[in-house]
């Protein structure tokens, strides 16, 4: 009981905290994930990204809003006709590639984290009170599930827009309550079928409280769907912020983030395809690191295991 | 054996793959950048729409690809007193149903859109008619309410339609299923996929050569000129600048452009920001504007910038007004003698997705003015969020980037709405210019107007309520041998397209 | 099952009101169609008079009471913007939409279930390494991105497939393979996490104890129990699908509901955007309807609630 309230506790991404713990399954588990070179690589890549997010102000060798149409769609530097001092090529109003990344990393994470804990605490509440309670307390959170669902977020995303100006925050609000009910329904449908496995029957004829039962039963059973989804919508919710940029509802253009890179640059894609090209393969990097490494957790956090 | 049958599934699919047919010499195929919005051509007010229609239907009064106006239904038109203008219609010119045109289909042409039940965009183009008096078939006088100079340049707009055909038809039938006097007959509409159009036979202009017209909407700039370039397609609008270069080296595909009606201005409101109200600001902004610049590097060169607020061509315009120059150095002075010398911040709307590179130029003229110590707070706005705080005006912040697009090709198009009328969305008030333009509105001098006009121009070009910026070209991308000129109002006419053998 | 049905139809009403309510009011708030249509150098006026016309200009309750009124019947009034009945343009769409999200499903399905058993039943091997990487290579790049390289790169350079637009199949493939590899990595790593998590339970251990170690009848077991949390994201992916093909239809100029619904919100076009919604929460209802009664049939020790 003890053992799966802490594993619970264990926050999503890989940090240090882990480290601490002394049971031996978690130094073997640790050692594994450290000597795989994959789980290795994903690590990297992603604290990479992270030091970009923390410290884009230092990394930047330009202002990554300094425009120079002079300079506009310099390739990078393996190609020809590079500019010097700008190694990954400038964009269609001459600003530097680079500098944009690394401020990108920064929203992009944002945006993405930011999104995911929204609708990941409002969807596991949800679920786990409906699948638990089941009865009325089901039916009515299943219906708003159902009213949630059937609205088009781009609605949501077009009133919002329409209502305050474009920003950040608003991409992550829009995005984040959106997007509760994937969390909602997996997690009740497998709050559903763990209440009642026979631990569970048993804790509860032993006089465990509803809460009790949820936070030190339940959750821990679901936990490995939990993250499961979560690592997969981080990276959904990266990419969702590109296609809100690609239909003009995204963060205002002149804030670098990943997506709305990609998206602005995709009429340049026969032309200087760079442009497009570079800000998504730090999208593809950062979401096959996030997914691999969100894969390595599951299996750490999974109580059967 | 599950997986047999899953590959014959495949390889089946794979057998359905087709090469795109080859295009028959007298069919083409014309991709816009949205559909149509109803083919009713008074239930519209949109350029991609009017284009398909100039096909079906025709105007009383026909504007040539030079911007001349010559016969078009009607072969003469005459303002017979200060407010009537009599036109005389050709005769034995018929509808595609058969139906004959005369007079009667004119009057009910001019007066259906005055009805506001009908729910017309253009109501109020239409609301300068005062009445339209039948004298026989093929004579009809125009009443205005006012002395209206540019009304045959409004009738070299509005279509034709025929009055026995929507008065016995469902509205919603009809404005899907146009009947009118023009070069192409309707054949089928399937919404957002295809538009098909057969050529009209007995058109009184004589048979177009093009036999089949099939226009498709693409939305994405990139699909629509990889469309051209997998020959899927003939003839793609808008073309970005800077991807012409790519057709420079394809073999059997052409760029062709034309100046737009079109330019590109920055409203500036002096009442929503003090520092705007001070002449010298407004001149610093437009020093320190390098439209050049603009149109070398995100248009490819093509563009032309502007001196005033009007497009090429547009009556009234004196197109000797040299713009101001790019001069940063004078724009810091200016700055500094009105005592923004440290530097000064203002906000500005902008659209996404409308215009050419739109959100790219409003980025390039906060990037430039950042240079003379101006820092601009820029709201990007999706198209629809732009124009309603425009409608709105108070909605809007204190400078605005915007288009404007004149089709009667008149100063008065521009001048009147945007600086005379109270209020208007800069809030800008001159007494001078809206008297001047106020009286070349009414007056059916021509030679007085252009006078008018020349001295609202200077008075304009002193001022700076607007930082004037540039006219676009309009880019099409065609197949090598199509014989045809894009007109610069972009309506594609299919009749004067041939293809070379 | 009857008393669940009826109570479930009852809530249906419900959420059926609740989606109006609110598509309601979040579209009045996103702007005025009459913005839109009307010239540069409209008046005030001008906008009155249209407003009138159109219907808007009547307090928004009242507006709402028509519209509920209406559409209580069927009637979801007229389109702004083309003068077409609103539901007919609505129901134009679908079955172009449902093509398209029929054969991306497949595309899915083709994808992740293959890959998905493999890396379960083989975990951290070479093939399970590969088969993850492959179904993220579809998941990570901006579906737009991927349209549009499909398109630059199969109809452009290749010459092999149209590239945009309905017609046959040949239309559909590149849509169909840019929707369906981004559901195939969702369901392929899903498929794959509750294999492996089956697989560890006790009765399969039991089960390869007793010597039951023919792989078919552990993939059927396996399968059976990963149907679950598969069957959810499929049940969620359709209704997605519906409305999430938006960036691809637009991408590929294909005329379904997405491109429909895109357009309809960018011209504040109500009534199509109202009859849109509509159409898809009955459509949302029934599919989780269908999914939460498979729950019952797939694992008996669900009871069906609600």
């Amino acid at each position: 009981m003890a053992e799966s309230l802490q594993q619970t506790t264990v926050p999503q991404l890989a940090t240090p905290h882990a480290e601490r713990r002394t049971r031996p399954r978690w130094q073997q588990n640790l050692f594994a994930l450290l000597y795989d070179p994959v789980t290795l690589i994903s690590l990297i890549v992603l604290t990479a990204v992270i030091v970009m997010a923390v410290a884009a102000p230092v990394l930047t060798p330009h202002d990554p809003e300094l425009q120079s149409l002079r300079l506009r769609t310099r390739p990078p530097f393996w190609l020809m006709n590079n500019e010097p001092g700008y190694p990954l090529g400038t964009d269609a109003l001459g600003r530097d590639i680079l500098s944009r990344i690394i401020f990108g990393a920064r929203v992009s994470m944002l945006v993405g984290i930011g999104a995911v804990i929204i609708q990941g605490t409002i969807g596991v509440l949800v679920g786990l009170m409906a699948g638990f309670f089941g009865g009325w307390i089901d039916t009515v959170l299943m219906r708003l599930a159902d009213i949630q669902q059937a609205i088009p977020f781009l609605i949501l995303a077009v009133a919002v827009a329409a209502v305050v100006d474009q920003s950040l925050l608003n991409v992550i609000i829009v995005l984040g309550v959106a997007g509760w009910v994937p969390y909602g329904r997996v997690v009740r449908a497998e709050v559903l079928s763990v209440r009642e496995r026979e631990f569970v029957t048993a804790a509860r004829a032993l006089g465990s409280s509803n809460l009790r039962l949820i936070f030190t039963h339940i959750l821990p059973n679901v936990a490995a769907s939990i993250t499961v989804i979560s690592t997969l919508t981080i990276s959904t919710m990266i990419l969702a912020e590109a296609s809100l940029s690609f239909l003009g509802l995204g963060v205002p253009p002149s804030t670098p983030t990943w997506g709305g890179m990609v998206a602005a640059g995709r009429d340049y894609l026969a032309t200087a395809a760079w442009v497009s090209i570079i800000p998504g393969i730090a999208i593809f990097l950062t979401v096959l690191s996030i997914n691999l490494l969100g894969d390595k957790l599951r299996a750490l956090l999974d109580p059967t295991l | 054996m599950k997986h047999l049958r899953l590959l014959a599934v495949i390889a089946f699919a794979l057998l359905l793959v087709v090469p795109t047919a080859a295009q028959d010499e007298s069919s083409i195929t014309i991709a816009l950048g949205t559909d149509a919005a109803s083919l009713d051509p008074q239930l519209q007010n949109d350029a991609f729409t009017t284009s398909i229609l100039s096909n079906i239907f025709d105007t009383l009064i026909y504007r040539t690809a030079d911007l001349a106006l010559e016969p078009g239904l009607a072969t003469d038109w005459e303002l017979i007193e200060d407010t009537t203008w009599e036109l005389t219609l050709q005769e034995g010119i018929t509808f595609h149903n058969g139906e004959a045109l005369t007079a009667a289909d004119v009057e009910f042409s001019l007066e259906r859109p005055l009805d506001e039940s009908l729910g017309s965009p253009l109501t109020s183009r239409f609301r300068v008619i005062e009445d339209v008096e039948v004298v026989n078939d093929f004579t009809v006088r125009v009443h205005t309410v006012n002395p209206y100079p540019l009304l045959p340049a409004r009738l070299s707009e509005w279509f034709i339609i025929p009055q026995d055909y929507f008065e016995a038809n469902d509205p919603a039938f009809v404005s899907e299923n146009p009947v009118g006097t023009g070069a192409y007959r309707f054949v089928e509409w399937v919404r957002d996929d295809h538009l098909d159009l057969v050529a009209n036979e007995d058109y009184w202009r004589g048979a177009p050569e093009i036999q089949n017209v099939r226009f498709r909407p693409i939305p994405e700039t990139s699909t629509r000129v990889a469309a051209l370039q997998a020959g899927d397609v003939d003839l793609i609008t808008n073309v970005p600048a800077f991807r012409q270069a790519e057709f420079e080296t394809a073999d059997n595909l052409e760029i062709r452009t034309v100046p737009s009606t079109f330019f590109q201005y920055v409203g500036l409101d002096g009442t929503k920001n003090e520092a705007l109200a001070d002449v010298r600001v407004r001149q610093a902004l437009q020093y320190a504007t390098n439209v050049p610049e603009i149109i070398e590097f995100l248009f490819d060169g093509s563009g032309a910038q502007i001196a005033v607020p009007l497009a090429f061509g547009t009556f009234g315009l004196d197109e000797s007004i040299e713009p101001y120059p790019y001069d940063p150095d004078r724009a810091r002075e200016l700055l500094a003698e009105a005592g923004y010398g440290d530097g000064l911040t203002i906000a500005m709307d902008a659209p996404t997705g409308r215009y050419a590179q739109d959100r790219e130029v409003a980025e390039a003229l906060a990037g430039q003015w950042a240079q003379v110590g101006i820092t601009v707070d820029l709201n990007i706005n999706a198209w629809a969020d732009q124009l309603a705080r425009y409608r709105d005006g108070d909605a809007l912040v204190e400078t605005h980037f915007m288009g404007w697009g004149t089709s009667t090709f008149d100063a008065d198009d521009v001048l009147f709405s945007a600086f005379a009328n109270r209020p208007n969305k800069t809030n800008y008030i001159n007494d001078e210019l809206t008297e001047l333009v106020t009286t070349a509105r009414t007056s059916l001098d021509q030679e007085e107007r252009a006078e008018l006009y020349g001295q609202a121009l200077a008075i304009i070009y002193e001022e700076v309520p607007w930082i004037s910026l540039f006219q676009q070209f309009d880019i099409y991308g065609v197949r090598s041998d199509l014989n045809w000129q894009p007109r610069p109002d972009q309506k594609i006419e299919v009749r004067t397209i041939s293809i070379e053998s | 099952m009857g008393t669940f049905l009826a109570r479930r139809l009852i809530f249906s009403a419900f959420v059926l009101l609740g989606v109006s309510v609110i598509v309601f009011g979040l579209l009045r708030l996103s702007g005025d169609p009459t913005a839109l249509m009307l010239p540069i150098d409209a008046t005030e006026e001008d906008e009155i008079v249209l407003r009138r016309a159109l219907g808007l200009d009547e307090p928004l309750p009242v507006q709402y009471l028509t519209f509920l009124s209406r559409a209580v019947v069927g009637d979801f009034g007229t389109s702004i913007r083309h003068r077409q009945p609103a539901l007919q343009m609505v129901a134009e769409r679908i079955p172009a939409t449902l093509e398209l999200a029929a054969l991306s499903f497949v595309v899915a399905l083709l994808i992740a279930l293959p890959l998905g058993i493999f890396s379960a039943l083989y975990p951290n091997s070479f093939i399970d390494r590969l088969s993850v990487l492959m179904a993220l290579v579809g998941q990570a790049v901006p579906t737009f991105l991927l349209g549009i390289i499909l398109i630059l790169v199969v109809s452009v350079q290749l010459q092999l497939l149209p590239a945009f637009g309905r017609g046959g199949i040949e239309n559909l493939i590149l849509p169909a393979l840019t929707l369906g590899t981004y559901s195939a990595a969702f369901i392929n790593r899903l498929l794959r996490s509750s294999i492996l998590e089956v697989l560890d339970t006790d009765f399969i251990r039991t089960a390869r104890a007793k010597g039951f170690a023919n792989r078919y009848i552990v993939i059927r077991h396996a399968l059976k129990n990963a149907a679950i949390p598969v069957i959810t994201v499929m049940g969620l992916q359709v209704s997605a699908l519906l409305s999430g093909s938006v960036v691809t239809e637009t991408v590929f100029a294909y005329p379904g509901a997405g491109l429909l619904l895109v357009q309809a919100l960018g011209n504040r076009d109500f009534p199509v955007v109202q009859a849109f919604v509509m159409v898809i929460a009955v459509l949302v209802i029934i599919i989780n309807l269908v999914v939460d009664v498979i729950y019952g049939l797939v694992d008996p020790r669900v009871q069906i609630t609600g």
